[in-house]
């Protein structure tokens, strides 16, 4: 006894030093694990609150741009328009609606911190349960995607984006018809890695990524980026593809939630498949 | 008392810099500028490790939550100044610190400065890129890390005590 004493003495100053460690790898371990707590985030009320004033400084510097997309991205939408099209038919056939139903509705939201400097950058953005916002769904921008909902907080969430290491979206190679998984080996924020594209399929270099619907997350063909750079990876016969992403996620300011109402009918349909299928 | 007005001051100006101008701005090449070790460099020679170390875990754990690190900050801050009296005392003056001085490059000069807090820095740095990288095989993109934030970091820090040392002259 007199010795563990004497121990703990001498060594009292190393035993609270690395007791303050095991703390910082149990904060580590609980924002990894748990997803709705948002404590200590950007997500918190507090937190996200100051991340909002802040934005709102730094918010006229882009406006411009930001403003210029906007009005693209509202011209190619006001094409759509029923008003804009002529119509051949007149009227001999009649469209019934109940044949089409909605699949996705978008939410709109103003993204309040964007850090892009960390190996896993998560951005904040200002909806959050209150606007019934669910860990998992997907978030797009104008010009591209940002990534998944991670946390939910009150009033802000978290996005896991693009800009993370194991993000591992499903993408598609538009020309050829490739499907490959997006990764991101956290130097450049302008650019992106795409994997599990066979060698032998000849990627043109400019094709347009974009994203593939098969876990009924995203909708299909929302833009990822375009292909920059095709290397051979090491020792396996896959294409290491780099592509320069078509958002520019330093001066993003808004985005789009997207609702999926097919994406627990696909779940609980494809969790039907029996297990041995599955592995052959 | 006074002083402890004067250091909330510090924290505040460094924390608010840290979270909303530096953790916001890349200026490429993996360069960062680093202004919290500066915090747990400045505090008096009087405070004990345990002090440091919980100042240190405090302040970690509040840019933390700006920048969603979740630890890695407040587990490099807490190394610094488990380390920082160790270095102190292999550098020590032969007279003792005079409790009345602080550690900055106005009292102590700034060869002092340089030969503690570079290497605190280093280590703080490569403390806190290993671990948010973890991956040997990255080596090179750590070590470019680690050099150009040193940079920046350091010529933050000289800068940063220059204006204190203007503001006290001109009283």
């Amino acid at each position: 006894m007199q010795n563990l004493f004497s121990f703990l003495k001498r060594f009292q100053v190393f035993l609270v030093f690395f007791a303050f460690q095991i703390l910082c790898f149990a904060l580590y371990v609980q924002f990894v694990s748990y997803p709705n707590s948002v404590f200590l985030s950007t997500a918190s009320s507090l937190n996200g609150t100051v991340s909002s004033w802040t934005n709102a400084i730094k918010e006229p510097f882009n406006i411009k741009a930001n403003n210029a997309v906007l009005r693209a991205e509202n011209a190619a939408l006001r094409k759509r328009l029923g008003e804009n099209v002529y119509q051949t038919s007149r009227n001999t056939t009649i469209v019934d609606d109940t044949i089409k139903h909605l699949k996705f509705s978008y939410i709109p939201t103003e993204v309040v911190n964007n850090n892009i400097t960390r190996r896993n950058n998560y951005f904040t953005i200002d909806v959050g349960s209150l606007q019934q916002i669910e860990p998992g769904m997907a978030v797009i921008t104008p010009l591209g995607v940002l990534g998944i909902v991670f946390k939910v907080g009150r009033r802000f969430s978290l996005v896991k984006t693009v800009l993370t290491q194991d993000i591992n979206l499903d993408v598609m190679i538009e020309k050829i018809g490739a499907k490959g998984i997006l990764k991101w080996y956290g130097s450049d924020p302008l650019r992106g890695t795409v994997t599990g594209v066979p060698d032998d399929l000849k990627v043109p270099i400019g094709s347009k990524v974009s994203t593939l619907d098969v876990s009924g997350m995203f909708p299909k063909g929302i833009a990822v980026g375009t292909v920059e750079k095709i290397t051979k990876m090491e020792n396996q016969p896959l294409w290491n593809i780099t592509i320069r992403f078509s958002e520019d996620y330093r001066t993003l300011q808004g985005a789009y939630l997207v609702k999926s109402f097919i994406k627990n009918e696909l779940k609980e349909m494809e969790s039907k498949v029996p297990k041995e299928a599955t592995n052959p | 008392m006074r002083s402890i007005i004067v250091y909330l001051g510090y924290g505040v100006t460094v924390l608010l810099l840290q979270a909303f101008l530096f953790n916001q701005v890349g200026m490429g090449w993996g360069a960062q500028v680093f202004a919290l070790p500066l915090l747990i460099m400045m505090l008096p020679f009087t405070l004990s490790v345990f002090w440091l170390m919980l100042i240190a875990f405090l302040l970690g754990i509040i840019i933390d939550s700006f920048s969603n690190t979740y630890g890695l900050h407040a587990s490099a801050l807490v190394l610094v100044a488990y380390l920082r009296p160790v270095f102190f005392g292999v550098f020590c003056p032969r007279e003792g610190y005079d409790p009345l001085k602080s550690p900055n490059v106005q009292d102590m000069g700034f060869a002092w400065f340089f030969i503690i807090y570079a290497p605190l820095l280093f280590i703080y740095l490569t403390w806190f890129f290993l671990l948010e990288i973890f991956r040997f095989s990255e080596g090179l993109f750590i070590l470019r890390n680690i050099a150009t934030s040193f940079v920046v970091s350091f010529g933050f820090a000289v800068l940063f005590q220059l204006s204190l040392f203007k503001t006290n002259a001109r009283k």
